[in-house]
């Protein structure tokens, strides 16, 4: 079969366009995690939360090597107005996975059917600012993606004063983050799962409780065993890599605990609704490398072995520019999430991590993905 | 006077120890000494860096800074704060070097050390200097207040090349290394645990097998 110059040309131009169509659709995992880590009485255990939650879902992406979206937003910016618009304004395409958690104060109304509750956000004196978690199910459930895990620590309890929400009428009126990682596993829990998973601390009527310190020990009852277990699946091969065997290990360990309180002792039992099911093992698409874009995305092309030395190094100084002042200092965290083993200049960070042959990847624990930096903390995966 | 004087030091020993001690809980141990093994391993990479003459001359050469900095010092002579408050006086970080050709072993100061690498004083085609093994790290322990120190050991291969490729020496070292851990409260950041390295020994050095 033979072809002419038009036909040629024609036959390069598709192929160019289907290059460019499936480099543009790669599967991209995006993640919110809100907290109010501001509140005076559960705000330290929270920040815990979410800095052991941020480790663990750039390491998840690290170690996938997917395009990743993750946004954070804590006190001010923990409410259903800024959730609602993050959901709305995803571009997610039918092979991507959405990933949402939730740390927090929580409730319900007397004789909600829905046996999920409701998140007060950062307001819990106005009940009227509640988002249910099934409303976060709904809202992303527009959006059609592969697979969405909904994660929530929050009371379950009931008051008089929350009313029962309807799901859509708030969508109506509005708007609107190494070789340790067993990559099929991951692969297994993400992209290769389909459906919906949403957990929530404790089942209707109970408290969840959290021990209120941001160092050892502290966070709640539900996350540290969740990431505990989620661990023991993708790293330790101790339970398979399955939404039904991991929830089914935290329902059993976070119901064995026994939580004294003001002489009583107090259980809580963790729900979950999980439709999905586990197809065949998929590729995940590569994903380009860039310095300019957020500073999540810069740190992982400086840590990128493919790319040569000279080349990061040479970047360094619009890397500065972009995302750190001018004295900027960072501090590294150990893997435990609490011992800060490195204070430095990010001039010698920034060195570091490029000369480095053994850092995979670089977890933001704390700083503005966008913006300019005079802090940042981060954690080390390492090969 | 007497009993108030010794009503003084009851007040200060129960209301100022507990604020001056700081104990290494068991998960920060295991984190100071992680990070002990990856200062190791990160010299380790820095030295096969500024020995590798292929290698552009700004990778040489940030990597020679970037070494440094590991230390205390940071090459240089330094002073250290005792827990009499007193400053004591510290000589530069020195290296240990041996050879398979020779009974004794010279000391250099580390920046003579890196510098004589990363200039080939001895002017080999090549020289590859490369992790012959894991890094250990032992047990840390308390030298005074929010001070500790432990050691870690490691493996290097030493290997140089004459001008038509052959192999003009090699050798296997097993050394070890002192490293000094400083807890220090930051403002706004939380209480940092500097781990920095300090004099190199050579253990044992071996003719490398072929």
């Amino acid at each position: 079969m033979t072809f002419n110059v038009k036909q040629f040309r024609l036959l390069v131009i598709c192929l160019l366009f289907f290059a460019g169509y499936t480099s543009v659709y790669a599967q991209t995992l995006h993640a919110l995690v809100v907290g109010a880590d501001k509140d005076t009485s559960i705000g330290k255990g929270i920040s815990r939360n979410l800095s052991n939650l941020n480790k663990l879902i750039q390491e998840v992406a690290g170690v996938l090597d997917c395009e990743f979206e993750h946004e954070q937003y804590y006190d001010k910016d923990c409410t259903k107005e800024k959730v609602t618009e993050w959901i709305n304004n995803l571009d997610v395409s039918p092979d991507d996975v959405v990933f949402f958690v939730y740390s927090g104060h929580g409730g319900r109304a007397l004789n909600d059917s829905d046996i999920f509750p409701q998140m007060c956000m950062n307001r819990p004196g106005v009940q009227s600012l509640y988002m249910p978690v099934t409303h976060v199910e709904k809202l992303i459930a527009k959006k059609n993606p592969r697979l969405t895990i909904i994660i929530t620590e929050c009371c379950n309890s009931e008051s008089r004063g929350i009313k029962i929400k309807p799901f859509f009428a708030m969508s109506d009126d509005e708007y609107t983050s190494a070789s340790t990682y067993d990559k099929k596993a991951l692969r297994d829990l993400f992209f290769n799962s389909k459906g919906i998973v949403k957990m929530s601390s404790s089942k209707p009527t109970e408290y969840s409780w959290i021990v209120n310190t941001e160092g050892a020990g502290g966070g709640g009852v539900f996350i540290n065993h969740f990431i505990d277990t989620f661990n023991d699946a993708v790293k330790y091969n101790k339970i398979a890599a399955s939404w039904e065997d991991i929830f089914k290990k935290v329902h059993d360990d976070v119901y064995a605990v026994q939580i004294p309180y003001q002489g009583n002792i107090y259980h809580q039992e963790p729900i979950a609704k999980i439709s999905s099911s586990k197809g065949n093992d998929r590729k995940i698409d590569e994903v380009e490398q860039k310095h300019t874009g957020t500073l999540y995305e810069t740190l992982k092309y400086l840590v990128n072995k493919n790319i040569s030395v000279d080349s990061r190094l040479s970047k360094l100084s619009e890397v500065k520019e972009r995302h750190f002042t001018s004295d900027a200092m960072v501090a590294t965290v150990a893997a435990n999430g609490t011992t800060i083993v490195e204070y430095e200049q990010v001039d010698n960070f920034l060195k570091r991590i490029v000369l480095s042959p053994y850092i995979k990847q670089i977890s933001i624990l704390s700083g503005d993905n966008q913006g300019k930096n005079s802090l940042i903390k981060v954690h080390e995966l390492r090969d | 006077m007497k009993r108030l004087k010794f009503i003084l030091f009851l007040i200060l020993f129960v209301f100022v120890m507990p604020l001056s001690a700081q104990t290494l809980s068991q998960s920060d141990i295991q984190a100071v000494q992680q990070r002990a093994k990856a200062k190791v391993e990160e010299f380790q990479g820095y030295l096969s860096s500024i020995a590798n003459t292929a290698l552009s001359q700004k990778q040489r050469r940030t990597a020679k800074e970037q070494a440094l900095l590991l230390f205390m010092g940071e090459g240089d002579p330094y002073y250290v704060t005792n827990d009499q408050g007193e400053r004591e006086y510290h000589r530069e970080v020195r290296m240990q070097t041996s050879s398979v050709n020779r009974a004794s072993k010279s000391m250099k100061a580390m920046k003579k050390y890196l510098d004589d690498t990363y200039n080939n004083i001895l002017k080999y085609s090549k020289v590859v200097i490369k992790s012959a093994d894991v890094v250990r790290v032992d047990n840390v322990y308390k030298v005074g207040e929010g001070k500790y120190e432990c050691m870690a050991y490691f493996c290097q291969e030493y290997i140089s090349y004459g001008p038509d490729g052959s192999v003009k020496y090699g050798d296997v070292s097993r050394k070890k290394v002192k490293v000094y851990i400083t807890a220090t409260p930051i403002p706004s950041v939380g209480m940092v645990y500097e781990v920095k390295l300090g004099d190199i020994y050579v253990t044992s050095t071996e003719r490398l097998k072929k």
